[in-house]
């Protein structure tokens, strides 16, 4: 018992040695960094010349976002060894704001393009057992881009660390505009809203690729930099079509127009510039929901499906939690009286 | 009992999951007594008004810190500001050395010694994914001193982020995705093990504001190491530059702009030649190029591999200055500078000298002999209290061959074959510094005539050697013309070389010393090679003694 016990206590020093001594970052880190390349092209305004992408075929195939920098006339990767390839754009995909590009050899002819690779690359040709690889939140992830463009060369991109805190739907805008893509994104800690970091790979601790840092976003909910990734799958079914392995179905936009389409019941709030006013109606769409069941201009609402809305930006909110083509109930303040109605959806066509 | 140990570990490791707790637990509590340990060495750093608000580090008992150069800027006028410990007291800092284009600075608590201190580490043997340990005082949120800790990963190595104009480069540092904001600037990064591996002074910023976004860099504390020396010294230290621009080739670099008069042109690199490595450290990008040279002092020697059509060829040069574009006047404290050369050779005594030895010996001998090209000279060297330095060439049967004998750094007697005699150099000049080097050795600093020596601050050995050993330099005037470089370990405080040049015609005696060894009582170096021009020389000494 006495030797079992001090044999125990060695066998967890060894142990406690060992891991003291062995990053676990380290596997994920040496899976990140060959798969990750540098990316050069067209700076404007806002846009940085620089960024991020992932190669996810072994003759060159390379994904990263949908953004101006690769609309330069030479959009110029540079892979982990230092090799600077030529990219041609093959694919843009503005729903998943999402593109993939094609490595090619520098100064190389356009016709007749000597085969690029065999590069190392993270496999996208996701099957049906590829679901049980999903991510869990506070699953620890490691990241590799080159935000602000810290690394040349054959330098290795940075890495950054943190966990999944969430899956979750995206709403969010860039500028003034809303951001197109509304579907499934990961949620992480670590800051990846930085000039350059789009297009960053995401693995978990096993090194697995789990994700791609999507572009930078303000959150329509908190307005403030969006820290998130694009899960494997959206990435798995922008890959297969982009490769032609399956048909484009327009899938998402299909699936965005009945799970995601704003709510509207046709009532418009009085509204003076950046004030936070009362939620007012000013006008009613003709032949709207809102028409159909008696609601005027003047009235107050008071709560959207049973939860209280105190201005007009709440009452926003809570409209896009709402899912289109089911009834919302209103409670009313008209004048002195306290009005209850049920807005019943209109009839998709 | 092995084989019963080797069945316990399978079992053990069979029961997986419990272990793995037991195991991250454990490695939570080391973190945790490692920041315990490490805490109270880091400094809050306050101008005299206690305004602004930075960050430092405790190196030595003494109370010697680093912080960043950016950080001290303001009280450079009055050299004073003030230092918090986690002891929730407030000290006087008396700033030092400056480094304004590497972003360093080097200051002194002062007060009651010991203060609690961290060790530099080895940052180049940091790696992407190692565990960084922040500590420091961002947004001074510290009220009594505790300082604030921040974790995270190494992110990236050998990182070059340029400066401003010549100034506050980040040369060689190390990348972390630990929260660094600012306040932070100056404080140390520790690894797990608690080492100070760097500096923390730079953050990479977007247009949300100057906050911490997973981008903090620190100045590496190998960098550090070589400008300590002039740092301590309360000089402003110079950074190196081979004058020279290099382009990319695909994963290679070639030189292409080259200054006439530069080192680099003065060691005959020619445009177009690609630069395979800088001391045995490959060159892959113009960024790198950048980095390792700028973490080098000027004057210091680095060893370069260049490549002409396929041919490699070894140069070895010293790197010219980096000549700083707006930088404020610096004028070095003689009173600091005073001071370090006198802690210089206390270590010295400290490193040969056991406890008990005399610090004022009337009389010891040096025996041993000296190899040449031409045969072997036996010398004796002697001296009796405060008379003068008496050396001896013996011949084989015994007589004397020549006979040398100095007072004070004069040769006030020399008799016998005095041709015969290697090296051929001006012996005044060697004999002198041997004198000088002897009463270093033997008699209390406080005794010692110091006034016309200077720190001036690092060298290091031989870089075909690899030896990465910082040397300080203290110099000193002698015999008119002459001008004796002593150079002393940084880590062990022993003399590793001597340099003495007779300025007019440049010629040169070199002594380096090996690593010192038990001579009848103290610790000295058993063999001396002398180097002067082309020729070289072996002493091996065999006996020492000292009469009490």
């Amino acid at each position: 018992m006495t030797i079992g016990r001090t044999c125990h206590g060695l066998l967890a020093a060894t142990l406690l040695a060992a891991a003291s001594f062995a990053s676990p970052y380290q596997g994920p880190i040496e899976a990140l960094l060959p798969r990750v390349v540098k990316l050069y092209g067209l700076a404007a305004g806002a846009q940085a010349g620089y960024g991020t992408g992932v190669i996810v075929s072994e003759d060159g195939l390379v994904l990263t976002v949908f953004s101006l920098l690769i609309d330069a006339r030479h959009v110029r990767v540079v892979t982990s060894d230092g090799t600077l390839y030529d990219a041609e754009v093959v694919r843009r995909d503005a729903d998943r704001q999402l593109a993939m590009l094609r490595l090619r050899p520098p100064g190389a002819a356009a016709e007749g393009q000597p085969a690029v690779g065999p590069l190392p690359y993270f496999d996208l040709a996701c099957g049906e057992a590829d679901a049980e690889k999903r991510v869990r939140s506070g699953d620890w992830v490691v990241i590799a881009g080159n935000p602000f463009k810290v690394a040349e060369g054959a330098e290795p991109v940075s890495i950054a660390h943190g966990i999944v805190s969430a899956r979750t739907r995206l709403d969010a805008r860039r500028s003034f505009k809303d951001f197109p893509y509304r579907g499934d994104v990961l949620v992480l800690d670590a800051v990846t809203s930085n000039p350059g970091g789009p297009g960053s790979a995401v693995v978990d601790i096993e090194g697995r690729f789990v994700g791609m840092v999507g572009r930078e976003v303000t959150s329509n909910l908190t307005h403030t930099h969006f820290n998130y990734a694009m899960p494997r799958d959206v990435l798995c079914e922008f890959f297969l079509e982009a490769t032609g392995k399956r048909p484009l179905s327009v899938p998402l936009a299909a699936q965005m127009a009945t799970e995601n389409v704003p709510v509207d019941p046709g009532i418009r709030l009085t509204r003076t510039g950046y004030r936070s006013l009362p939620p007012m109606v000013e006008r009613i769409r003709k032949g709207s929901p809102a028409e159909r069941a008696g609601v005027r201009p003047d009235d107050l609402i008071l709560s959207v499906n049973g939860r209280s809305v105190s201005d007009a930006s709440e009452y926003d909110e809570r409209l896009k939690s709402l899912t289109a083509g089911e009834p919302i109930d209103l409670v009313i303040r008209r004048g002195r009286t306290i009005v209850s109605v049920r807005l019943e959806p209109e009839k998709t066509p | 009992m092995v084989l019963l140990c080797i069945v316990l570990g399978l079992l053990s490791i069979a029961a997986g999951p419990a272990s793995t707790a037991d195991l991250v637990a454990r490695a939570e509590q080391r973190r945790i007594e490692v920041i315990e340990r490490v805490a109270p060495s880091v400094v809050c750093v306050f101008d005299s008004h206690q305004r602004g608000g930075g960050s430092g580090v405790i190196i030595d008992a003494e109370g010697y810190g680093l912080t960043n150069y950016h950080v001290v800027a303001e009280m450079l006028e009055t050299r004073r500001g003030l230092g918090g410990l986690s002891d929730g007291k407030l000290y006087e800092l008396e700033v030092l050395g400056i480094d304004p284009t590497g972003d360093v600075a080097m200051f002194r608590l002062l007060g009651d010694h010991p203060f609690p201190f961290s060790s530099l580490g080895d940052s180049d043997a940091v790696r992407v994914g190692d565990t960084a340990i922040a500590i420091g005082n961002p947004f001074t949120l510290s009220e009594d001193y505790t300082p604030t800790v921040t974790t995270g990963l190494v992110t990236g190595v050998h990182r070059y982020q340029a400066g401003v104009g010549r100034n506050l480069v980040y040369s060689d540092c190390l990348q972390v995705d630990a929260a660094i904001n600012p306040g932070n600037s100056g404080g140390p990064l520790f690894n797990r093990e608690g080492e100070v591996i760097g500096i923390n002074g730079r953050i990479s910023v977007n247009r949300r504001g100057r906050l911490n976004v997973g981008f903090g860099y620190a100045i590496s504390s190998n960098q550090i190491k070589r400008f300590m020396p002039a740092l301590r010294a309360g000089l402003k230290a110079q950074h190196g530059t081979l004058q020279a621009t290099v382009a990319s080739e695909g994963p290679h670099v070639v030189f292409d702009r080259i200054a006439p008069e530069s080192a680099a042109a003065l060691a005959g690199i020619q445009r177009g030649e690609r630069l395979t490595s800088i001391d045995a450290i490959p060159i892959a990008s113009g960024n790198q190029y950048l980095g390792l040279l700028g973490a080098y002092p000027a004057d210091w020697p680095i060893h370069l591999v260049v490549e002409r059509d396929g041919q490699a060829r070894d140069v070895v040069l010293r790197l010219d200055a980096v000549v700083p574009k707006s930088q404020r006047p610096f004028q070095p404290d003689r009173e600091v500078n005073q001071r370090e050369v006198e802690r210089v050779l206390r270590r010295f005594q400290k490193a040969v000298l056991s406890e008990r030895m005399p610090r004022r010996p009337p009389s010891w001998a040096w025996r041993g002999r000296r190899e040449t090209a031409t045969g072997t000279q036996r010398f004796t060297a002697s001296q009796v209290g405060d008379g003068p330095l008496r050396v001896q060439r013996l011949r084989d049967d015994g007589s004397v061959a020549a006979l040398l004998v100095a007072t004070e750094g004069t040769v006030t007697e020399a008799v016998g074959d005095l041709e015969a005699l290697e090296p051929p150099l001006d012996v005044k000049l060697t004999l002198a510094a041997t004198f000088v080097m002897h009463r270093w050795l033997l008699e209390n600093v406080e005794t010692i005539d110091l006034s016309g020596v200077r720190h001036v601050g690092g060298d290091r050995l031989d870089p075909r050697a690899k030896d990465d050993r910082v040397l300080e330099v203290l110099e000193w005037n002698v015999c008119q013309t002459g001008l004796a470089r002593f150079e002393f370990d940084l880590q062990t405080g022993f003399l590793a070389r001597v340099r003495v040049r007779d300025v007019p015609t440049g010629k040169e005696f070199v002594m380096d010393l090996d690593s010192p060894q038990d001579i009848g009582g103290l610790k000295w170096s058993q063999e001396i090679h002398i180097t002067v021009g082309e020729k070289r020389y072996r002493d091996l000494l065999s006996d020492w003694e000292l009469s009490p």
